[in-house]
């Protein structure tokens, strides 16, 4: 998240006189693990030139009697294939032969394969092999095919081979002194290039040799997953399972996160409390506990909730749930032109459309992943979660019931429900009317369940924390500060004099210069019902939908900021034809509710699509129908309530 | 380039011998829990797909085994080469396979 940041820069040239090997592999295979143990904590990343793709280089070190030798690692996307079908496979294809701009070719190639599935990994090995540059290869889960009964001589593969081999344990860093010592000087390694094969059974009859040559056995199937996935793939049972395990996934976050959150709030109100009493100056008081203590507060509290999503989230793509959840809902996913896997970046996208847009780098077809990002932002994120709770609660009371269900609780599903269909239905017609309807073949392998190692849960949890936090304390911190600057300047100090405290609040509310802007741009929302007050809310809300509630505490409790709901419940319309109605009556707040379904108020969304999709253009597509459904949605809904409610 | 594996004799291939030959039938229509050996790829698929599932080791000779299908009867996950892989039929329909 962060140094993707940066983008295509200086920092992922390699280092300068070191020889540069090429990582390539398929996925699943370990090969990020086998990068970490090699380059330590010296990762590079940014993109590569005009794509997508992100783009890792590292150093190695080996310590020889020469003294130290470096070497440069490039992380290549995982891929199956060298005859690439996606565009990311395209960027392997290319970096390898020396085809993409402003990258040069890597002099060596380091083949990482998981050695349980060596069989169908000759494949890549033959095809890296056949670029005729020097090869060495990664063997890597050696403890794994021991424990599951395989076997393989690595000196009689490598003598078949006619390369370099090493096995490895990426996990444990076993295996790696070899390997960095082999790394070190590329330029020794004998050389054995491939032609291609003439046919299957040539092709099969060569592998068959290799893997004889080297008494390779393979793994017993893994029996433990075979059993837990009877019943997870179930069709009947199975489907079953997906749906408690979604529902649980909300249950313990929306439950567990309830009573965490109110601590933080706590924290926050007994922070802004001490710090209005501390600070002798009124106005930087005002600064501290309502714009910045305040505003960022009204974020943080939604820490426990975002941690606990991340958290599971983790857990269930490391113990191989996620995989399973794909297969299930692939047919699904089918009806609206994309796969299996755009079902977890939607799934990750109620937490936040960020993470969400960024799962979608595991689906290869660029075309799906842009279709997944546009509809990512639609499902109901945690950030709108507050806005819903504020508005749904306007609208109906606490008690109301539906049968043995409250009425508030229904409305909510129905949000969520709106969210998840909307965002179907815009894939769908991003799929096939905008990117045109070229199928890449689907293909996903099934990886064996294991036990989530506590360090890669735990580094995946606080990368998503650490976005989340550099969020609340950039966009949402600046535009808490600047809002209260807007809602509280020209100060009119002259003209408050002798007022009560509360008329005085108002009196420079009314004439501050965010109420200008409101004013300004209230007549486009006019026919939505919003006054300026909302509007002004709303600008608050492009940069972070959360930013609405604060904001709204900001306006209409400048009197009484610990109860902002029963000031809204009363506020009425202060001029203009509407005035003396109430502003937030129900054809309003349902109008508003639909708002804050489609807009895609929020710069962070906005921002990972660019650096996703390198480039403005999809960010402002992405901006643009969405704000026009805002709009055009809240108008109909609302002449729908009027209707129904006369 | 060289020109032949490092490999040590290349054994022949050994295909099922004197077995009749089976009529091939397409992999989609492998029942769940039976295996069967891939004797082709269809000549009329795109050549990136035949290839790509090639590299997967959907080639001649292998045999594959069809494992689970999903509730709405797609994809399926087969088993080969020591691995499980889900396909779609519409990937899944270019593979020619045999009874074994």
């Amino acid at each position: 998240m962060t140094a993707a940041c940066h983008g295509p820069d200086a920092s992922v040239e390699p280092t300068p006189g070191t020889t540069r090997i090429a990582l390539v592999g398929s996925p699943n295979a370990g090969k990020t693990s086998v990068y970490n143990q090699l380059t330590g904590m010296r990762a590079r990343t940014g993109n590569y030139p005009g794509v997508t793709v992100t783009r890792t280089v590292g150093t190695g070190r080996y310590k020889g009697p020469d003294g130290i030798v470096e070497f440069t690692i490039e992380d290549l996307p995982g891929t199956y294939s060298l005859h690439p079908i996606s565009p990311d496979e395209q960027i392997v294809a290319d970096v390898l032969n020396g085809e993409m701009t402003g990258i040069t070719a890597p002099e060596s190639l380091s083949v990482v394969v998981d050695v349980t599935v060596l069989e169908r990994s000759m494949s890549l090995i033959a095809q890296a092999m056949s670029l005729g540059k020097p090869t060495m290869i990664v063997l890597t889960m050696i403890d794994e095919l021991a424990t599951r009964g395989g076997h393989v001589d690595i000196d009689a593969f490598a003598a078949a081979m006619g390369v370099p081999v090493v096995g490895v344990v990426g996990s444990r860093g076993k295996g790696f002194d070899a390997l960095r010592r082999l790394l070190a000087a590329p330029q020794d390694w004998p050389r054995a290039p491939i032609a291609p094969p003439r046919d299957d059974d040539e092709f099969n009859a060569w592998i068959t040799s290799v893997l004889d040559a080297a008494r390779y056995r393979a793994p017993e199937p893994d029996a433990r997953s075979a059993r837990i996935d009877r019943l997870l793939l179930h069709p009947i049972f199975g489907t079953l399972i997906f749906f408690a395990v979604m529902f649980l996934f909300f249950q313990v976050i929306f439950t567990v996160a309830a009573p965490l959150q109110d601590l933080v709030e706590q924290g926050f109100g007994w922070l802004g409390t001490q710090a209005a009493e501390l600070i002798p100056n009124s106005m930087i008081a005002g600064l501290v506990a309502n714009g910045i203590i305040g505003g960022v507060g009204a974020v943080l509290v939604f820490i426990p909730q975002i941690m606990l999503m991340f958290l599971l989230l983790a857990l269930l793509e490391d113990v191989g749930y996620m995989s399973r959840a794909a297969f299930l809902v692939d047919r699904v996913m089918a009806l609206t032109g994309l796969e299996g896997r755009a079902f977890v970046a939607m799934l990750s996208s109620m937490a936040c459309a960020v993470p969400g847009i960024m799962a979608t780098r595991t689906m290869p077809s660029s075309r799906d992943r842009i279709a997944t990002s546009m509809a990512a932002p639609l499902m109901t994120c945690s950030a709108r979660l507050p806005v819903y709770i504020l508005l749904i609660g306007l609208l109906v009371d606490n008690s109301s019931r539906v049968g043995p269900f409250s009425t508030q609780g229904i409305a909510m599903f129905g949000m969520y429900l709106l969210g998840g269909v909307s965002a179907m239905l815009a894939a769908g017609v991003f799929k096939a009317r905008v990117l045109g309807g070229e199928l890449l073949p689907f293909y996903m392998e099934m990886p064996p369940y294991r036990f989530p190692s506590p360090r890669s849960v735990a580094l995946s949890l606080w990368d998503s924390t650490r976005a989340f936090l550099q969020r609340a304390g950039t966009i949402i911190l600046a535009t808490s500060i600047v809002l209260w600057f807007l809602l509280n300047l020209p100060t009119r100090t002259a003209e408050i004099a002798g007022m009560s405290e509360a008329d005085a609040a108002a009196h420079v509310l009314d004439n501050s210069i965010a109420a200008s802007i409101g004013k300004f741009l209230a007549p486009i929302f006019e026919p939505l019902g919003f006054d300026w007050r909302i509007v002004v809310g709303l600008i608050g809300a492009m940069a972070a939908r959360e930013v609405f509630i604060s904001t709204m505490g900001q306006i209409f409790a400048a009197v009484d900021p610990e109860n902002p709901t029963l000031l809204l419940t009363s506020a009425a319309w202060t001029s203009g034809p509407h005035q003396g109605e109430l502003l937030f009556n129900t054809p309003t707040i349902v109008a508003l509710l639909i708002f804050f379904a489609y807009a895609l108020l929020c710069m962070s969304t906005v921002a990972t699509i660019r650096r996703e999709t390198n480039s403005w253009r999809w960010p402002a597509i992405a901006w643009t129908y969405m704000i026009v459904l805002a709009w055009v949605g809240a108008f109909l809904a609302r002449q729908l309530t009027l209707a129904l409610t006369g | 380039m060289a020109a032949s594996p490092p490999a040590a004799s290349p054994p022949a291939a050994s295909p099922p011998a004197a077995s009749p030959p089976a009529a091939p039938f397409s992999l989609t229509q492998l029942k769940t829990g039976s295996s069967a050996l891939i004797v082709g790829l269809s000549e009329d698929a795109p050549v990136e797909v035949t290839t790509r599932l090639r590299h997967l080791g959907f080639r001649a000779g292998n045999v594959v085994e069809a494992r689970r299908r999903a509730p709405l009867r797609d994809p399926v996950m087969y088993r080969l080469l020591g691995y499980d892989m889900c396909l779609r039929a519409n990937e899944a329909c270019h593979v020619s396979v045999v009874a074994l």
